[in-house]
């Protein structure tokens, strides 16, 4: 990826939970305990940076559930890099950040 | 969607409208769907618990920050696209944008270099601590005040020593004074700016040493020996290569060697705008470096008091404060031998506070109300420069009428047209003021180049501040409006329908658009009057002052400042020693006459009150004085009308002997040969009231300065003045180069005495620089002028063209119909005369009205000189011939028949 960027110590625990499976905002919001100001803006930069890349849900679920299409997002091999990186740097952090083994949260209706 | 029960929901609607358009759509569907899948997830809204729904309404406001991140995409969105095509067609029509770009660079740079220079002299405060804080205590008027004078207002050491005794108004104050000393120890004089100051001076201004110390109250004690030298930083650089071990280091002035003790922050010039200083030492040492105490007597007039306003002192207070203190500190601080006549109004003179938060600066005072002016004229320049691109714009918009039209036909808003416009407007001024700025960097150094003299260098602090950036700023954007919105409100108040149908061409198309062209081109021609008319009477002036009669022959003139006292003659010795230098230099083959002078003619001055023998000395008149040698008329060939020259008769112990000029002999003998009648020169600090015989009558010569009218001049004679120092001002005339007589007296004197000291300066370059002034008016304003009838001529070239282009069928038919060539030559040059009478027309009144306000800077002629303004008024119909030929010439090589084929 060329360029080595600095990543903040919650952008950091953002990559984390993106590779651990969590891939809509609101659940990562959920995970990381980061407030949406905070969660949206740091996805779109990683996004255009190019650590992140986004998909529209299929919309033959959305419709079933009634609602728009949700939009997703993933760690691209870079991300999946720079979170590497980062992690070495914080070592710290895999001790209060998920790991991908645990479970995913449910996305059914509680 | 239920909405009204969702306030979340609402929210990304209302926060949505702020996200940019072509990111809306997504944006809100994604927060809609994160939104809706929570709540889905959830139990029914209507049965959710408060902490839950307000926990969905926090994440949604959160929406808010998201939305803002994006803002900078807004501005790619229409800017970017605006910027990109905006480059794109400056870089399409390259001719175009270097003209726009280059007269704009100029314009601008012209007024920014002005614009700094004023912000260095008039706008910047002293970089010392809260200089706004600071107040200089001067003299109200300089009435009772005799002596010798280095800066005027001034006050002498005694008023100064009381000032700092008795005032209870600061809570600091200091006294600072200039001089010059010789740095070499022989040959040719190595001069450096000495600054004196008292010993609270440094502290008082928070000024802090780069290295070292500076001077406290205990340096400053009269009688004082070697307190130390403090350097400036420019000194240290220039001279010691910043060396920090320089602390320690002995400096040789005058008979004594100094330690250097510590150097002053860069950046710190003294409180002289304009000036600098290379060594600072405490007041009292100026009687070691001069070796007398003239400086410390009484005598010379030379310290500024400044000082900083107590805590809760108004200005005005303490200006209430030292008036009322005045008498006590005069009473208390009159010089014995104090001339009788003037005791009364030393005594009667008053102190007043005045702002000194900018310094004092002879610059500021010669060269503010010509800088204003300059000012004025360069936004005139710019004033046409904008005029000349709104017709060029206008005519390139006529050519993209019909892309407008499409655009507009699309569904493009008015709004939209016209800020792409102005982006493009705006792209030229902001390269233009690019260009401006730098050119200003280059101009305004080599102002201040222009107005130092190696006698007399100028310092200032250039470097650019807010104000200048602002400046710049300012007229970018001002110009950018002024050439840039005409032409875009013209271009979308057209109908695009009709432009379309038109095809592109029309005989009637255009009237009114080209109407404003012609009222454009108008203005410019009566703006160039203005400053073509100004140019031509200040370099008449200036002509009338450089070729004013002086009454003395300044060219071949050398001066060779000569001075001995290293060689420790005994006093007596200083005239005939003097004698013995000026016959050795008699001898150098070339020289045509020597002679002393204690005054430079146009450099420097001394006046004095003087009656005649038997008149009362109350109804004495002043009269200005010089003291000179043998052959000093012979020298300068001022006529002696008669009597005698000053000879080898005239001696300390003869009769004392004057000669005067002949406006002397008409003030004070009503114009009777004054030769053989006794005159009285009031006493002085130094001398009492002493009887003078005339013996000689000469011609009037200037003294103080050009302008001047010849004023009465009493000339004594060198040989008898007691109290000379040890050395002189001799003038050489020489038939020889002035550099081969330099190097020939530099080589006698090291023969009498390698100690001796000389520095030199040609007469005639000293004289041409007290018209400095007058000189960069005339060349300034000559080079707007110049700039300005250009661009008039290109204005005007361009309107023509253009209207030659839209008219060239008209002269096919014309032609067809049997028109001659010359009356198709005659058809477009009388539309350029027309254009010109009507500027000239239109400029006239406003010429008439703004060179009254120049007045006071012209010399020999009034402001509606005729000759002036009628040469501006015929250089102005040339341009429209030399604008007018080419297209007029091209008119009569229109091919009838090609023409009307186009249709």
């Amino acid at each position: 990826m060329g360029t080595k960027t600095f990543l903040s110590h919650s952008v950091t625990a953002i990559l984390q939970a993106l590779a651990s499976g969590y891939q809509y905002g609101f659940d990562i919001m959920d995970i990381t305990g980061l407030p949406s100001g905070t969660v949206y803006p740091a996805l779109r930069r990683l996004e255009e940076t190019g650590l992140v890349d986004s998909k529209w849900e299929k919309a033959t679920i959305a419709q079933r559930q009634q609602r728009p299409p949700r939009k997703y997002y993933q760690l691209t091999a870079d991300g999946k890099q720079a979170l590497a990186e980062a992690v070495k740097r914080y070592r710290l952090a895999s001790s209060f950040l998920p790991h991908s083994s645990t479970a995913k949260p449910s996305r059914q209706r509680g | 969607m239920r909405l009204r029960n969702r306030p979340h929901l609402l929210l990304i609607r209302v926060v949505g409208v702020i996200v940019p358009r072509r990111l809306r759509a997504d944006w809100k569907q994604e927060w809609a769907a994160e939104l809706q899948t929570r709540e889905a997830m959830l139990e029914d809204w209507d049965k959710l618990n408060w902490s839950t729904k307000l926990d969905l309404l926090r994440r949604s406001i959160g929406a808010f920050w998201d939305a803002l991140w994006l803002q900078p995409r807004r501005l790619e969105d229409a800017m970017f696209q605006d910027l990109r095509f905006g480059v794109r067609m400056l870089l399409k029509n390259k001719s175009f944008t270097a003209v726009a770009v280059i007269s704009l660079g100029l314009g601008i740079g012209a007024n920014t270099a002005i614009f700094q220079l004023l912000d260095a002299v008039r706008l910047r405060t002293l970089p010392v601590k809260a200089p706004n804080e600071l107040a200089e205590v001067r003299m109200l008027n300089m009435d009772g005040a005799r002596g010798g004078f280095g800066r005027e207002p001034s006050v002498n050491n005694l008023i100064w020593e009381q000032i700092r005794d008795r005032q209870q108004a600061f809570s600091g104050i200091g006294a600072w004074g200039t001089d010059s000393v010789n740095l070499a120890p022989g040959g040719e004089a190595r001069p450096a700016r000495m600054l004196y100051v008292s010993g609270d001076f440094f502290n008082m201004l928070g000024v802090q040493p780069a290295l070292g110390h500076v001077f406290t109250k205990t340096d400053d004690q009269r009688g004082c020996g070697d307190s130390g030298l403090v350097i400036s930083n420019e000194f240290w650089q220039r001279e010691y290569g910043g060396d920090a071990t320089v602390i320690g280091r002995k400096l040789q002035l005058g008979d004594h060697a100094f330690e250097i003790i510590g150097v002053t922050p860069p950046g710190f010039f003294g409180m002289e705008v304009g000036k600098s200083f290379d060594l600072a030492l405490p007041i009292c040492a100026v009687a070691l470096v001069r070796g007398n105490n003239n400086f410390l007597s009484g005598t010379m007039w030379w310290l500024t008091v400044t000082g900083r306003l107590k805590p809760g002192w108004s200005l005005e207070q303490a200006n209430a404060h030292t008036l009322s203190i005045s008498h006590g500190i005069f009473e208390a601080a009159l010089p014995p031998n104090y001339p009788p006549v003037s005791v009364k109004d030393y005594l009667g003179s008053e102190l007043i506070a005045v702002p000194a938060g900018s310094g004092v600066s002879a610059l500021r005072e010669e060269y503010e109300q010509p800088l204003l002016m300059l000012l004025a004229i360069a936004g005139l320049v710019l004033l046409i420069a904008c005029a000349n691109l709104a017709n060029l714009l206008l005519a390139r918009a006529s050519a993209r009428e019909r892309e407008f039209a499409v655009r507009q036909a699309l569904g493009a808003s008015r709004g939209r047209l016209v800020r792409q416009l102005l982006v493009e407007s705006l792209l030229l001024a902001m390269t233009g003021a690019a260009l401006g700025a730098g050119l200003a960097q280059a101009l305004s150094r080599f102002l201040v180049a222009f107005l130092s003299t190696t006698a007399d260098p100028v310092f200032l602090n250039l470097t650019p501040d807010w104000r200048v950036l602002g400046f710049a700023t300012g007229l970018a954007v001002l110009t950018c409006l002024l050439f840039g919105l005409a032409p875009a409100i013209r271009v979308t108040r057209m109908e695009p329908g009709a432009v379309l149908k038109s095809g592109g061409r029309g005989m009637t198309a255009g009237r009114e658009r080209f109407s404003l062209r012609r009222a454009l081109v108008v203005a410019q021609v009566a703006l160039s009057l203005v400053l073509v008319a100004g140019a031509l009477l200040f370099s008449r002036s200036l002509s009338n002052l450089a070729n004013v009669h002086t009454g003395f022959r300044q060219k071949d003139v050398l001066i060779a400042h000569v001075n001995f006292r290293r060689l420790s003659l005994p006093s007596e010795r200083y005239w005939s020693f003097t004698d013995e230098v000026l016959e050795r230099i008699r001898a150098i083959p070339g020289t045509e006459s020597v002679a002393v002078t204690s005054i430079i003619p146009l450099d420097d001055w001394g006046g004095g009150s003087a009656w005649m023998d038997g008149e009362d000395a109350q109804r004495a008149q002043n009269t200005s004085l010089s003291r000179v040698g043998p052959n000093y008329f012979n020298t300068l060939e001022i006529p002696m009308l008669a009597g005698r020259d000053f000879d080898s008769r005239d001696t300390v112990a003869s009769t004392k002997v004057a000669i005067v000029n002949e406006v002397f002999a008409r003030k004070f003998l009503n114009g009777a040969n004054p030769v053989g009648h006794r005159m009285w020169i009031e006493a002085s600090p130094g001398s009492p009231n002493t009887p003078y015989e005339v013996v000689g009558l000469v011609r009037d010569t200037k003294y103080r300065e050009l302008r001047e009218e010849f004023r009465p001049i009493a000339y004594y004679a060198s040989a008898q003045n007691s109290g000379a120092g040890p050395g002189g001002r001799i003038l050489i005339r020489s038939r020889f180069p002035q550099a081969d007589t330099i190097a020939a007296v530099k080589h006698v004197l090291e023969e009498i005495n390698p100690a001796i000291t000389v520095s030199f300066r040609g007469f005639e370059p000293l004289i041409e620089s007290t018209i400095l002034r007058e000189r960069l008016v005339a060349t300034l304003s000559g080079f707007f002028g110049l700039l300005a009838l250009s661009l008039a001529c290109i204005g005007l070239y361009g309107i023509l063209s253009y209207g030659l282009a839209s008219r060239t069928n008209e002269i096919g038919i014309r032609m067809a119909l049997g028109a001659r060539r010359s009356d198709v030559f005659w058809l477009i040059l009388r539309e350029a005369l027309v254009l010109v009478v009507a500027g000239i027309v239109v400029g006239l009144p406003i010429v008439i009205a703004s060179t009254r306000l120049a007045s006071t800077l012209l010399f020999g002629l009034t402001p509606t000189d005729p000759l002036s303004l009628s040469a501006a008024a015929l250089l102005m119909l040339t341009v429209s011939i030399v604008a007018g030929y080419l297209p007029s010439r091209r008119a009569t090589r229109v091919d009838p028949m090609v023409a009307l084929r186009q249709e």
